[in-house]
């Protein structure tokens, strides 16, 4: 491809424990089948996630096309090429873990999120909110991780992972809050518009 | 002798009168004109287009955004890329043994009588259905119902089958199958909506970020590649509208038919019918472009 030297940090820089590898042999409910609502229910929130992940993906997109805009044409300062970089890189991870879940949704391997599954979507459709708008470049990256983590955790389907996850990506969020104190109309945390891609 | 000859000629009346009615219930050698749109809803829906070539499409998103990843998104993809695979061989199967259902219906709603053995024995002997088959429990019983079904009704040359009685014991299955297939479909669209944004989310950085006299044979090819990949993916991004309204329109059908067995005759039912036959093929030459 490309012969300029690309400085490309695999995914986020400070990786949670995030359990990479998948287990073959998934643990599923093999044994009983789930009733037709269950199953139901399940599939979809597996799909729900995914689009939830997809929308950070788009938002991270957005946050750093918009810091590229800033420059207006001109030249882009190494360490924001770095940064714009490693946030495009786990954009590109998050988008890989959506369609993991995607891939789920279909199987219906991955069992009920339950009473979790509400916060989590929470959760998500605020940590996407918050890309658009944090003014900090290493909030976003150390954001981007827990993200990462939290998807990576959600494709296990089990719920200590999830929980952990979660849990990390709260405070993380909770981290953002302090450094970016509400401004008047900065509650706005409604849909973040797709990527532009002409 | 009166009695004897009026009783032997009502029943040769009663005879007649039987087979006439016979003929006309089993709806077999009689009557082909009256579910003629029966016929063209089932032929339209047994040559629907764009899930086939979209699972296909699906199967092989891996080879089209591999040269796109790093190496650490690389490794999930090509661990979402084993599932794929695994599980593209149901996704067919599940519209094959559709195709067979109308075309069995289409052939009881017409005259011909021809062997639909061959098409039978390729479904196989059934889904993979394991933990990683792709499916969920009630669509691999829908799938096993509808072949038992297709089985018996082949098998024993059609006999004692009319459209009536095929609708009303295939719709259950046909509708949990048509879902299935509208679901896939759907995810089928989200994961091609990832592929695009990882294709062409790389441009949108790097270009800007090439701004060296050295830079601008690379900026170039950069923009006319990207120009390519996006109309590419214009195109690609309507089939899968397209295949959608065909599968909603299959199973509407359908629907109706089993809402109305007794009136499948009917003036509104063939117009109905009809309306959706033309939009299926409608929809399959938009496809095929």
């Amino acid at each position: 491809m490309a012969n300029e030297p690309t400085t490309r940090q695999p995914g986020a820089a400070a990786a949670p424990a995030a359990p990479a590898a998948v287990p073959a042999a998934a643990p599923s409910a093999a044994s009983k089948p789930p009733s037709p609502a269950e199953a139901l229910s399940t599939a979809k929130q597996v799909e729900e996630l995914a689009d939830k992940l997809s929308a950070c993906a788009d938002s991270i997109h957005a946050r750093v096309m918009s810091d590229i805009r800033r420059h207006g044409g001109g030249e882009v300062p190494e360490a924001e090429q770095a940064a714009a970089r490693a946030l495009l890189d786990a954009e590109i991870e998050l988008r890989q873990r959506a369609n993991r879940l995607y891939a789920e949704a279909a199987a219906c391997i991955v069992s009920s999120l339950g009473q979790s599954q509400q916060k989590l979507i929470q959760l998500t459709t605020d940590a996407a909110a918050k890309i658009q708008h944090i003014t900090r470049i290493s909030d976003g990256i150390s954001l981007v991780a827990r993200l990462l983590g939290l998807a990576a955790a959600a494709a296990t389907g089990q719920v200590m992972p999830i929980l952990a996850a979660v849990g990390a990506l709260k405070l993380q969020l909770d981290v953002i809050t302090l450094h970016n104190p509400p401004a008047a109309g900065t509650s706005t945390a409604s849909a973040v518009p797709p990527a532009e891609s002409a | 002798m009166n009695l004897r000859r009026f009783q032997s000629l009502s029943v040769l009346l009663t005879l007649a009168a039987g087979l006439l009615l016979g003929g006309c219930a089993n709806t077999t050698a009689n009557g082909p004109v009256s579910l003629y749109e029966v016929r063209q809803f089932a032929d339209a829906s047994a040559r629907i287009g764009g899930y086939g070539e979209l699972s296909r499409r699906y199967r092989d998103t891996y080879q089209r955004e591999q040269p796109y990843l790093s190496p650490a998104a690389d490794r999930i993809a090509r661990e979402n890329d084993a599932r794929r695979r695994a599980v593209y061989d149901d996704f067919v199967s599940i519209q094959k043994s559709l195709v067979l259902y109308m075309q069995t219906l289409s052939l009881l709603a017409g005259e011909g009588r021809y062997d639909l053995t061959p098409q039978l024995d390729d479904l196989g002997t059934g889904l993979k259905a394991n933990a990683e088959s792709g499916l969920q429990q009630r669509h691999i019983a829908a799938y096993t119902g509808l072949t038992r079904l297709l089985t018996r009704v082949i098998a024993s040359g059609y006999q004692n089958r009319s459209v009536a009685t095929m609708v009303r014991d295939g719709d259950a299955d046909v509708q949990a199958l048509l879902e299935a297939m509208i679901t896939l479909t759907r995810l089928y669209a989200k994961t091609n909506d990832n592929e695009k944004k990882t294709v062409l989310g790389i441009f949108d950085v790097e270009i800007p970020f090439s701004t060296k006299n050295q830079d601008r044979m690379l900026v170039t090819l950069a923009k006319v590649h990207y120009l390519n990949k996006a109309t590419e993916y214009k195109l690609v991004d309507k089939r899968y509208d397209l295949a959608l309204q065909g599968l909603t329109k299959v199973s509407l059908g359908h629907q109706r038919m089993r809402e109305n067995l007794n009136n499948l005759t009917g003036d509104e039912m063939r117009k109905l019918l009809a309306g959706y036959g033309r939009d299926l093929v409608a929809l399959r030459d938009a496809l095929s472009d």
